[in-house]
């Protein structure tokens, strides 16, 4: 569970955030929706630890952020983030295997074992045939899947996903949010997910947060927060929300 | 595992390297009833040696921290601040005596050190290192030192040639009983900070996904840039205060070590001042002896390192176009 209470974030004169309270439950998937510059991104930032000019509590499973040291907050909380560029050419296992490095000893070696958590968490990502590739060489939807592999590889307890399907196709969206949705099903994993796409976020999380200049405006089941005056109050446009003829959650027609 | 066999190789060349600078010159092999010239190409292949696999290992770990394979000691300005330092040391006559053989290189470390700070502060945009702006302030840094190395040897007497020898990049300085104590300080520094660089290697890997990627997954990413950057003008310093300043060794070495033993900073680290050694160890031994007179090393690292330079740049080119 991650805990956010009365969080804020002010860069100069602009508050990114301003006085946020959120709960993300163990087991589920929190998507984090709001039009550009609403301080989702700032949000993940400081949940993440990168961002350290904020106030107010956060606390991961109980414990205060503010206590975890650098290497001992990465063995508990992974992140992707939205921009994945590689500098020089490693290979995609070479990546994931960097997910274990919060683990090892100052000077240790990767090990058999975590070469294996590499293989597991890279076959569950569909990415394990590109392992011998260059990871810059791989398409926008295996790099990203290759990153989401290495997040998982970290054996985290809390996923924080900045926006990982943007730049992707339909299909990569939906392959990345459906690993996320059932790894934190399957591991209990509480999973923050900043999504652009509101029809996305209604699909696979579990509670959405609407976001609006840098405070809360509505929280709760996609149902009660994809609704057609929440929606035109925030995004400033008219939209119609229909069921999805599958699954029944609701959709923006925009 | 594969790779761990070549970086092997390196080695191997490394110790040929070492055998052929001993054996070269234009005196022709020594007779091994002839200690002084073995030892003084002894001490010149070691000052080779160590200026070669330090300005390789910086440079490839620089290359790490800026996440921009252009970096190098050269072109970021670091060697132009350590000789304008040194120049300064050996104009206010600090350059005599047991004092110079640590004002020199203490001179050579601040002017260097600073240098490197400038130039990062001034080509970060937003959060990012754009190779670009990074080239574009260590040229700025380099034509400011070199005026400034200009004035000081148009106020030079005496100390002109030391000066001249300093900019040009030459490993002829002569090794006497009061200069070996400062040779052997140089390569202990180096080797100490090859050794550290080499141990930093995983978390170097790490900022490869980039900054703020490296900090989730519990690196200390700006005291890590600190070390290195700390590292990297400590070994320049010690460097340029014996040789002078040495272009693109830093460019080049990385890059072909890159192409045997991939983009790992735990092999590539070690491979660099390996190969490193060996370029210069051999570049020195044809410098010396492919002429009538002596060519300063300098300047045959920079016309192997300027169209190689041109080739890279043609190459980013290239794949962004």
């Amino acid at each position: 569970m991650i805990a956010i209470r009365d969080l804020s974030c002010r860069y100069g004169t602009i508050t990114a955030l301003d006085g946020v309270n959120l709960t993300a439950g163990t087991g589920a998937v929190l998507g984090l929706i709001g039009p550009n510059g609403s301080g989702k991104s700032t949000l993940i930032a400081c949940v993440a630890g990168i961002n350290r000019d904020c106030s107010g509590a956060i606390a991961l499973g109980g414990v205060s952020l503010a206590s975890y040291g650098r290497a001992a907050l990465a063995r508990v909380l992974a992140v992707v983030f939205q921009e994945n560029h590689i500098a020089f050419d490693f290979t995609a296992l070479d990546v994931v295997l960097m997910g274990r490095s919060p683990h090892l000893r100052e000077f240790q070696e990767y090990g058999a074992d975590d070469l294996a958590i590499a293989r597991e968490t890279m076959t569950a990502c569909d990415c394990w045939q590109l392992r011998d590739r260059g990871v810059n060489r791989l398409s926008g939807g295996e790099r990203q899947r290759v990153v989401l592999a290495r997040a998982l590889a970290q054996r985290p307890r809390f996923l924080l996903l900045d926006e990982p399907t943007s730049h992707l196709d339909l299909r990569h969206q939906k392959e990345i949010l459906q690993i996320a949705a059932a790894r934190a099903g399957t591991d209990g994993l509480t999973v923050i997910a900043v999504l652009h796409d509101l029809n996305l976020a209604g699909r696979y999380c579990d509670r959405l947060a609407l976001l609006d200049r840098g405070r809360v405006v509505c929280q709760g089941e996609p149902s009660a927060v994809l609704t057609a005056p929440i929606i035109e109050a925030v995004y400033g446009t008219t939209v119609a929300v229909v069921p999805h003829p599958v699954t029944g959650r609701p959709q923006i027609l925009a | 595992m594969a790779n761990g066999r070549r970086t092997q190789i390196f080695w191997l060349v490394l110790a040929a390297a070492a055998v052929c600078g001993i054996a070269i010159g234009p005196s022709g092999p020594p007779s091994w009833g002839d200690p002084q010239i073995i030892a003084l190409r002894g001490f010149r292949v070691l000052l080779a040696l160590c200026a070669g696999a330090g300005l390789a290992a910086s440079g490839a770990s620089l290359q790490a921290v800026l996440g921009n394979p252009l970096a190098e000691p050269y072109l970021l300005g670091v060697s132009g601040g350590a000789a304008c330092g040194a120049a300064l040391a050996i104009a206010l006559g600090l350059g005599r005596g047991v004092l110079g053989a640590f004002a020199v290189p203490v001179f050579s470390f601040c002017f260097g050190l600073a240098t490197i700070i400038a130039v990062y502060r001034l080509s970060r945009v937003r959060g990012r290192l754009p190779g670009e702006t990074m080239i574009l302030a260590g040229v700025v840094a380099n034509a400011f030192f070199s005026g400034a190395i200009m004035l000081l040897l148009s106020l030079a007497g005496r100390q002109l040639q030391e000066m001249v020898l300093l900019m040009m990049g030459s490993l002829g300085a002569v090794f006497t009983t009061r200069t070996a104590p400062a040779l052997l300080f140089a390569a202990a520094l180096t080797a100490g900070g090859i050794g550290w660089l080499w141990l930093q290697g995983r978390r170097l890997n790490l900022l490869a996904l980039g900054e703020p990627q490296a900090a989730s997954l519990g690196v200390e990413v700006e005291s890590l840039k600190r070390g290195v950057f700390l590292t990297s003008a400590l070994i320049c310093a010690g460097i340029v205060s014996l040789a002078g300043v040495i272009g693109f060794v830093g460019l080049i070495v990385p890059h072909l070590a890159r192409m045997v033993v991939g983009p790992d900073n735990r092999r590539l680290i070690p491979a660099s001042a390996a190969l490193g050694g060996s370029l210069l160890i051999l570049s020195d031994a044809a410098a010396r002896s492919a002429f009538a007179w002596e060519l300063p090393v300098g300047v045959v690292t920079t016309m192997l390192g300027v169209p190689f330079f041109i080739y890279l740049l043609w190459r980013r080119k290239r794949s962004a176009g």
